[in-house]
């Protein structure tokens, strides 16, 4: 029997799991009536919330090289200071401008980077710029309301707080180093494998040991096994209830870190995080980050965040996927730029000597670690122009070799 | 300055004006609203599961609906899984064997079989009501479980309704959200989210209607139905019966190319050769409005459709058939 002949043909992934993904332009029921109510809706929204990010507004500039918009930036420190996203730095071809509200573009210089946040320090040449007021009694909680301003006040982004504030250093993680056997059903986790020089291997915990308890929380099934330890540093010690051979036993174990396995979520989950936008090229490995539901473009990164009340709670630091973004807690702004950043020219031949590595290797590695407190030297205007036209022509290349493994 | 802008009123204290629509007319709007959705978020993310099927690999998500522990999820999640994980974001892991599933609306129930207390669950709402601009609040476990983080929050609104229970949203899904909660303001489970498309308006969920409807059948452990990622193919679609013929370059309305025997069309006398101007006083430019406009509409409603025949125009009132009944495979 016929049916009715449908205009849209879509295509079909039926694998289980995940989200299965239409291919279609739009919204195929969309009608006009609904457009008009949700465009309405839309403008509406925008408008009521334009006075909440009027002044962060104004500390907010547009970070150009050449005709490229590289990122957003938030005004910070004395006004002479601007912060920003270091990778989309790495896009400039020439010098770096700054774009306020209303004002011609202003000549800055790359003052240093904090590498382990991915950001980047602008010093501005001439007149300061309203600098923004962080506020650190304001704590951001699950499902409170983020904005991001444009330079010129509209709404670049609104979302939720999606997930507080939380670390997403997979070596800040507590790592035991055991592999359980999903084939046990009892009580507890039966350990199948101890990985070699981990912190239970330190602690004498075998093979065919039974966890039953960490920290005097009962562990029934790796799930809970791995939540456990959720939260824990590492050089944490815990004490872990064991049963080996019938008897019961307790060790005490220091937590050791988690090692950073490189981060190759599935090819359909990569694109499926692609599908409504662009995403940004760094985007994970954080030490302390907000998740929200925003949607800002890689190229609107860096620039303020505020709650309802316009107080600016932190800075949006990647566009990480098509659910969610991340945002830096001012608490944790305050406490970087209070450390000394790293020499951008130290930085940059470190990039290139990395780059230079995994080309021989044939992969892609982490990024650097961030310095240790005390480590970095005050950077030397002299020195950092000898260094940055070298620095930008590794970096070219290296985001030539980013491009394509984008693709 | 005032803005209109609709959204309901669903504070508790409203319970009378329910039907009302607000005007967001500043900061003070927003706040309102901000203190609705964290409080649903706040209540609703601890009882948002995830779902592993560690025989097929799959990770989704769910939500509980009963305190003896039936869990509501998308077909597509547990398809092909007897046994599944059921993981609260507190880390508890429990046991989850499979019930029912109607895989023609992507809806699935599952049982916890090892609680030793009743469980926290959900209140079922009703996803009829639903309208573009009705906001919602989206939970579930993206990209699948991780321990080091809740189930993240989503805001966002209906962008369009139908066909059946089929609603689309802007709450941004993605792989792993699959069989996770929509709530509306009031924290009343209104929709389970199913597909994505390419646009990030492009979100689209399960109505809670349909899992009521099939509730006994998936109880029972009865798994029908076919998947299919087209709207227009929803079971719940409702229909003329009739084929689109070609649209004429410069022609108004659809052409009726063939009429279903027994359909709601041939019981209202419509022919082949008719040409559909409109619907409901609604004007019928092409086959793609048409579905539109009977996208929107339910199965049992009466409408009025203006046809010309001929030189002749006539308006015949059709009662709209389900798809599913009318295209028994």
């Amino acid at each position: 029997m016929k049916t009715i002949r449908i205009l849209p043909i879509l295509l079909l992934f039926p694998l289980s799991g995940t989200a299965q993904i239409q291919r279609d332009p739009g919204v195929p029921l969309l009608t006009a009536e609904e457009r008009a109510v949700i465009d309405e809706q839309s403008a509406g929204f925008n408008r009521a919330i334009e006075p909440v990010i009027a002044t962060a507004a104004e500390s907010t500039v547009r970070v150009w090289s050449g005709t490229r918009r590289l990122a957003y930036g938030t005004v910070v420190d004395d006004g002479s200071i601007i912060l920003t996203k270091w990778s989309e730095l790495l896009r400039a071809r020439g010098d770096l401008r700054v774009e306020a509200d209303g004002d011609e573009l202003r000549a800055v210089s790359l003052a240093g980077v904090y590498p382990g946040h991915d950001l980047a320090l602008l010093e501005i040449h001439g007149d300061p710029l309203p600098a923004v007021a962080f506020d650190t009694t304001a704590l951001p909680d699950l499902g409170s309301f983020l904005a991001t301003p444009q330079p010129d006040g509209r709404l670049a982004a609104f979302g939720v707080v999606a997930v507080p504030a939380r670390n997403l250093r997979q070596t800040d993680q507590a790592f035991l180093g055991v592999q359980g056997d999903p084939r046990y059903e009892d009580r507890g986790v039966r350990i199948a494998d101890v990985v070699e020089d981990s912190a239970a291997a330190n602690a004498g915990i075998r093979n065919g040991d039974v966890i039953l308890s960490v920290d005097d929380r009962e562990v029934n099934g790796l799930y809970e096994l791995r939540n456990s330890l959720n939260g824990v540093p590492p050089g944490a010690s815990l004490p872990l209830t064991l049963e080996r051979d019938g008897r019961r036993i307790t060790r005490d174990v220091i937590m050791g870190s988690r090692p950073e396995f490189p981060r190759f979520p599935g090819a359909r989950l990569q694109r499926m995080e692609r599908l409504g936008g662009p995403i940004s090229r760094v985007r994970d490995e954080f030490p302390s980050a907000i998740e929200t539901d925003m949607r800002p473009l890689p190229n609107q990164i860096g620039g303020p965040v505020v709650d309802l009340g316009g107080r600016v709670v932190g800075i949006t630091l990647a566009r990480a996927g098509r659910t969610r973004s991340y945002v830096m807690p001012a608490a944790n702004i305050l406490e970087m730029l209070a450390s000394d950043p790293e020499d951008p020219a130290v930085v940059g031949e470190r990039v290139a000597a990395a780059r230079e590595n995994n080309h021989h290797q044939g992969i892609h590695a982490p990024r650097q670690a961030p310095a240790e407190p005390g480590r970095g030297s005050a950077p030397s205007p002299e020195r950092m122009d000898r260094h940055l036209s070298d620095m930008q022509r590794l970096l070219d290349l290296m985001l030539g070799e980013m491009d394509k493994l984008e693709r | 300055m005032r803005i209109p802008i609709l959204f309901p009123i669903l504070a508790a204290a409203c319970v009378a004006t329910v039907a009302a629509r607000d005007v967001l007319d500043g900061p003070q709007a927003l706040m309102r609203l901000e203190e609705q959705v964290a409080a649903v978020a706040r209540d609703k993310m601890p009882v948002t599961v995830a779902l592993v099927a560690e025989s097929t690999g799959a990770s989704g998500s769910g939500v509980v609906v009963s305190e003896d522990g039936l869990v509501l999820t998308a077909a597509h999640v547990i398809q092909g899984a007897e046994e599944v994980l059921v993981v609260f974001p507190d880390g508890r892991q429990l046991k989850g064997e499979s019930l029912g599933a109607n895989h023609s609306r992507d809806a699935a129930m599952l049982r916890i079989t090892n609680a030793d207390a009743p469980l926290p669950y959900m209140e079922l709402g009703t996803s009829r009501d639903l309208e573009a601009g009705d906001w919602v609040v989206a939970l579930g476990h993206s990209a699948g479980f991780d321990a080091a983080r809740t189930p993240p929050v989503r805001f966002g609104r209906v962008i369009s309704k139908g066909p059946g229970n089929f609603l689309t949203t802007d709450c941004t899904l993605i792989g792993g959200d699959s069989g996770g909660p929509l709530f509306d303001l009031d924290g009343r489970l209104v929709a389970i989210h199913s597909s994505i498309g390419q646009s990030l308006e492009n979100n689209n969920h399960t109505g809670i209607d349909g899992f009521i409807e099939d509730w006994e059948r998936m109880l029972e452990g009865e798994a029908w139905g076919r998947l299919s990622l087209n709207p227009f193919a929803n079971p719940d679609m409702p229909v003329l019966g009739i084929a689109m013929g070609q649209h004429r370059r410069g022609g108004r309305g659809v052409p009726v190319a063939e009429v279903v025997p027994g359909s709601p069309a041939a019981a209202a006398g419509v022919r082949v050769g008719d040409v559909i101007l409109a619907l409901n006083d609604t004007e019928i430019r092409n086959g793609n409005e048409l579905l539109q406009t009977l996208a929107k509409l339910n199965a049992g409603d009466t409408v009025r459709l203006k046809i010309a025949r001929g030189r002749a125009q006539r308006n015949v009132d059709v009662v709209l058939a389900r798809r599913e009944d009318l295209f028994e495979e």
